[in-house]
C-alpha cells in the first residue's frame, strides 16, 4: 500500500504538493491524472525518497521514504518520467548490475530478465549500446529495470509514452496482473481514454491538490459527465477555461 | 547584442543554475567554476599567475639571458594548465548537453566559437594570460625594452587561442563512445601522453637552472614556440616568422577545436554509426557486478581510464622516481626502503578515486532509485580502483624483487596494495559524502575544484609521515634487524588504514 497524509511541497513560492491525502491501495490498479505541473511526479519521486515532503507523512507498505529511502527502494519499482539510464552499458549488462544491487541470486535474475525482455521484445537489443537504441526501446529498459526485483509496490510515471501497440497492451496485462497478485500498482498518464481502460481507481491532481478521486464510473457520474475527458475537465475546473480559449481563438 | 554573445550568456547561465541545482538546497553555496562574475572567477587564477610570473621573470631583469627561457616556461605553463582546464570544461558541457538544445536551431559555427571562447574566458580562461602579461611588463619596464611587452601580450594570447583549441579537441573526444578497441587504446594512450606533460614541469626547471652557467638558449631553441616570442622581442629575425606562424596555427587549431566540439555535441554521442554485434550476451550475478559495470565504463571511457591511471599510478610516479634514482646510487640500497615506498605510493594513489565517480556521468541519476547507501557506492569505488591498477601492483612487486630481493618486494606489493585500497576508500568516503542530493549527474565539476587539490596534498602529508616514521628504524640503526622492523611497521601502517578506510565507508550509511 501507498498512502500520502496531507503532504506538502514547496518549491520556494511554488506549491507542487498542497495538503494531499489519498491511499493507493493494493490489489487494483491506481492511475494518477493531471494537468501538466499538477504535482503527479513530484509526488511518485516522493515514494522512493528522492523528494521529501515538507510536511505530512508518505509511507510505503508501513516504511517512511524520507526516513529511509534505500528500504523503500527495495519495496518499490519505480520507472521515472525521464529516462535515465548508462548509455555505454547495454542492457545485459545494467540488468546484471542492477539485479545484483538488489541482491538477486543469479538463476532468479535470469529467469526474470528472460521473461521480462521476452514481453518486452527486447531479445536483440540485448547486446546493444543502451546509447544506440530508440527511445522506446530505452523506455522498455527502464520499465523492465524498475520490475527487475519483483516489486510489491509499482510506480511508473508515464510509463505508456513512447511505447509501441503491443508494447503498451503487453504492459496493461502486466500492470493487471500485478494488481492480481495484490501489489500496490500506480501509473501516470495524460491518455485518459487508457486511464479509463486500465485503472480501476483514478486519482485526478490539480495545483498540488487531489480533486477526484474513485473509479472512472464514479467519478463519471458524480461529475454527470459523458465520459472521462469531460470529469477530468470539469474536476480541474478547466472546461470553462478550454471554452473560453476556443471562443477567442477562433469564435467557436 | 550579437548572437554569439546571447549564446555565451544562456551557457554561463544553464551551467550555474544546473551547478546551483545540484548543490541542493542544504548546501546553498555556489559552486566553482561557474559562480561568479568575470572578475570574480578570474581573480584567484589571475593572482596566482601573476605572482608566478614576476617571480619567474625577477632573474630576467637583471640578466637578459633569462628572458628567453623564463617566458618560454610560462608559456609552457599557460598552455597545459590552459588546455587542461579547458578540456574538462568541455567535458562538462557535453555530460551535461548544455550544447544540445542549440543543435537544432539555425546557428553558425563561428557563433559557437565565439561564444564557447568567451564562456571558457569567462570562466577563468582569462587569468591564463596573466602566467606570461605580467612577468614581460616587468621586463619591459624595467629594462626598457617594449619589444617584450608586445611580443609577450601575443605570445600570452596566441598560447590561449591554442589551449583553447586543444582543450577542444581533446576534450571532445571524451564523452563520445566508440566500438572500436583499437581507436579507444590509441585515446588512451593519447590522453597518458597529455597527462605525462607534467613531466616537463620535472624536467624544464632543471633546464632553465642549467642555462644560468651557459650563455644564452642553445639556438634551435630559440625558433621553438613559446621560447620564439621573447626571441622575437630580441630581435630574432627567424624568430619573428616562426612566432607569427604559430599564432595563425594557433587560431587554426582553436577553429578545427571548436568545430569538432559543435559536431560532437549536436552529434549525439556515439563516434560510429554501428554494425553492431547483437549477438552475444550473458546475465551475470554477485557482488562483483558494481566492480564490473565500472572497469567496463572506465573500457569505454579512454579520458577517465588515463585520467585514473595517471592519478593512482604515474603520477605519484612521477614523484618518487628521483627518489629512487637517489636512493639507487647511493649505497644506501634501496631494499629497505621498499616497503615504506610502497606504502606511501599506495598512499597518494589513493586520490585517484576522484575520477571514478565523474565516470557514472550521467548514467549517475539511475543510483538514485537504487536502494544503495553512499558508503556502498564509496566502497565500491575503492574497490574498482583497486582492480584498476593491480597490474601496476604486480609491476612493482617485479621491480622491488629484481632490484631488492624477494622479501623486500613482496612486503612492498603487500604495503602498496592495502594503503592504495585504504587511502582509496578514505577518499571515496569523503567524495561519496559530498555527493549531490538530488539525482545528478556525475562529472569532475560535481565535487569543487579544490577538492582533489585538497585531498592529494593532505595525502603527501600523512602518507609522506607515515613512510618516514617507517624508515626511521632502517635509518637510525642499520642491520637485518632494523629494516626487518622498518618493513613491519610499513606493514603496521598499511593495515590501520585499510582499517580506517573500511571503517569510514562503513560508518557511512546515508541513502544516496
Ligand atoms: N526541482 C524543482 N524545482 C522547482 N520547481 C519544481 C521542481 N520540480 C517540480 N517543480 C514544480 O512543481 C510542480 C509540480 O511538478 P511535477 O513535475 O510534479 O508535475 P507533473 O504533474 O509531473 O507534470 P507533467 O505532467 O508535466 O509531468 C510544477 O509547478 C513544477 O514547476
Ligand atoms: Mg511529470
Amino acid at each position: 500500500m501507498l498512502s500520502y497524509l496531507d503532504v506538502t511541497k514547496l518549491y520556494g513560492e511554488v506549491k507542487a504538493l498542497d495538503g494531499v491525502t489519498v491511499e493507493f491501495r493494493s490489489g487494483v490498479i491506481n492511475a494518477l491524472l493531471g494537468p501538466n505541473g499538477s504535482g503527479k511526479s513530484t509526488m511518485m519521486k516522493m515514494s522512493v525518497g528522492l523528494v521529501r515532503p515538507d510536511s505530512g507523512q508518505v509511507r510505503v507498505d508501513g516504511v517512511d521514504p524520507s526516513k529511509d529511502p534505500v528500504a523503500a527502494r527495495r519495496i518499490v519499482g519505480y520507472s521515472p518520467e525521464e529516462i535515465v539510464l548508462y548509455e555505454s552499458l547495454t542492457p545485459a549488462e545494467l540488468f546484471s548490475f542492477v539485479g545484483s544491487i538488489h541482491g538477486i541470486p543469479k538463476e532468479t535474475l535470469k529467469e526474470r530478465v528472460n521473461t521480462l525482455i521476452r514481453l518486452f521484445r527486447l531479445e536483440e537489443y540485448m547486446g546493444k549500446l543502451i546509447g544506440e537504441l530508440s527511445h522506446g526501446n530505452r523506455r522498455k529498459v527502464s520499465i523492465a529495470l524498475a520490475l527487475l526485483h519483483d516489486p510489491r509496490v509499482v510506480i511508473l510515471d508515464e510509463p505508456f509514452s513512447g511505447l509501441d501497440p503491443q508494447a503498451g497492451k503487453i504492459l496493461k496485462e502486466l500492470l493487471r496482473k500485478y494488481a492480481n497478485e495484490g501489489r500496490t500498482v500506480l501509473f501516470s498518464t495524460h491518455v485518459l481514454e487508457l486511464a479509463e481502460a486500465v485503472a480501476d481507481r483514478i486519482t485526478i491532481l490539480h495545483q498540488g491538490r487531489v480533486v477526484g478521486f474513485g473509479s472512472p464510473k464514479d467519478l463519471k457520474e458524480r461529475l454527470a459527465a459523458a465520459d472521462l475527458e469531460t470529469a477530468f475537465l470539469k474536476a480541474t475546473g478547466l472546461s470553462e477555461e478550454v471554452r473560453e480559449l476556443l471562443e477567442t481563438l477562433w469564435g467557436s | 547584442m550579437a548572437r554569439w554573445s546571447e549564446i555565451a550568456g544562456i551557457l554561463a547561465k544553464e551551467a550555474s543554475y544546473r551547478a546551483r541545482r545540484r548543490a541542493g538546497a542544504e548546501r546553498s553555496r555556489l559552486i566553482k567554476l561557474v559562480g561568479g562574475g568575470l572578475v570574480r572567477s578570474n581573480l584567484l587564477g589571475a593572482l596566482l599567475f601573476t605572482g608566478m610570473s614576476l617571480f619567474f621573470c625577477i632573474g630576467a631583469v637583471f640578466d637578459q639571458r633569462f628572458i628567453v627561457p623564463m617566458m618560454g616556461v610560462l608559456g609552457l605553463v599557460e598552455l597545459l594548465v590552459g588546455a587542461f582546464a579547458t578540456a574538462s570544461t568541455v567535458h562538462v558541457i557535453l555530460t551535461e548537453g548544455l550544447l544540445e538544445p542549440l543543435s537544432t536551431l539555425p546557428v553558425t559555427e563561428s557563433d559557437i566559437r565565439l561564444a564557447l571562447l568567451s564562456v571558457g574566458v569567462y570562466w577563468g580562461g582569462l587569468s591564463m594570460v596573466f602566467a606570461v602579461i605580467p612577468g614581460a611588463l616587468l621586463i619591459a619596464a624595467r629594462r626598457g625594452m617594449w619589444t617584450v611587452a608586445l611580443w609577450g601580450t601575443l605570445e600570452a594570447v596566441a598560447l590561449l587561442l591554442l589551449a583553447f583549441g586543444v582543450g577542444y579537441l581533446l576534450g571532445s573526444l571524451s564523452p563520445k563512445y566508440t566500438r572500436s578497441r583499437i581507436s579507444r587504446a590509441l585515446q588512451t594512450v593519447a590522453w597518458l601522453l597529455f597527462f605525462g606533460f607534467g613531466l616537463l614541469f620535472q624536467l624544464l626547471p632543471h633546464q632553465a637552472a642549467g642555462f644560468e652557467g651557459e650563455a644564452g638558449v642553445p639556438g634551435w631553441l630559440l625558433l621553438v614556440p613559446p621560447f620564439s616570442f621573447p626571441a622575437a622581442a630580441l630581435g630574432v629575425r627567424e624568430a619573428i616568422a616562426s612566432s607569427l606562424a604559430f599564432a595563425a596555427l594557433s587560431s587554426v587549431i582553436l577553429r578545427v577545436g571548436a568545430g569538432r566540439l559543435w559536431r560532437a555535441a549536436s552529434s549525439g554521442r556515439f563516434a560510429l554509426p554501428t554494425s553492431a554485434p547483437t549477438g552475444k550476451w550473458v546475465i551475470t550475478a554477485g557482488r562483483l557486478q558494481p566492480l564490473k559495470k565500472d572497469l567496463r565504463l572506465l573500457g569505454m571511457n579512454p579520458r577517465m581510464l588515463a585520467s585514473t591511471v595517471y592519478y593512482a599510478v604515474i603520477g605519484p610516479a612521477i614523484v618518487i622516481a628521483p627518489m629512487l634514482a637517489d636512493v639507487m646510487t647511493g649505497d644506501s640500497g634501496i631494499s629497505r626502503f621498499l616497503p615504506a615506498i610502497g606504502l606511501f605510493f599506495g598512499g597518494v594513489g589513493g586520490a585517484g578515486v576522484y575520477y571514478l565517480y565523474a565516470l557514472d556521468a550521467e548514467g549517475a541519476r539511475l543510483l538514485y532509485h537504487l536502494p544503495l547507501t553512499r558508503g556502498e557506492v564509496a566502497r565500491q569505488k575503492a574497490l574498482t580502483l583497486a582492480a584498476t591498477v593491480s597490474p601496476i601492483v604486480l609491476i612493482v612487486g617485479v621491480v622491488g624483487a629484481l632490484s631488492g630481493g624477494m622479501l623486500a618486494g613482496l612486503a612492498a606489493v603487500v604495503t602498496y596494495g592495502l594503503t592504495l585500497l585504504g587511502s582509496a576508500m578514505l577518499n571515496s568516503a569523503i567524495l561519496a559524502k559530498r555527493l549531490p542530493r538530488e539525482p545528478s549527474a556525475w562529472t569532475q565539476e560535481t565535487f569543487s575544484k579544490g577538492t582533489l587539490g585538497l585531498l592529494m596534498l593532505a595525502e603527501f602529508v600523512v602518507f609522506g609521515a607515515a613512510a618516514a616514521a617507517a624508515v626511521v628504524p632502517a635509518m637510525l640503526f642499520g642491520g637485518v634487524g632494523s629494516d626487518l622492523l622498518s618493513t613491519a611497521l610499513a606493514l603496521i601502517e598499511s593495515i590501520f588504514t585499510l582499517y580506517l578506510g573500511w571503517k569510514w565507508t562503513r560508518g557511512l550509511r546515508d541513502p544516496l
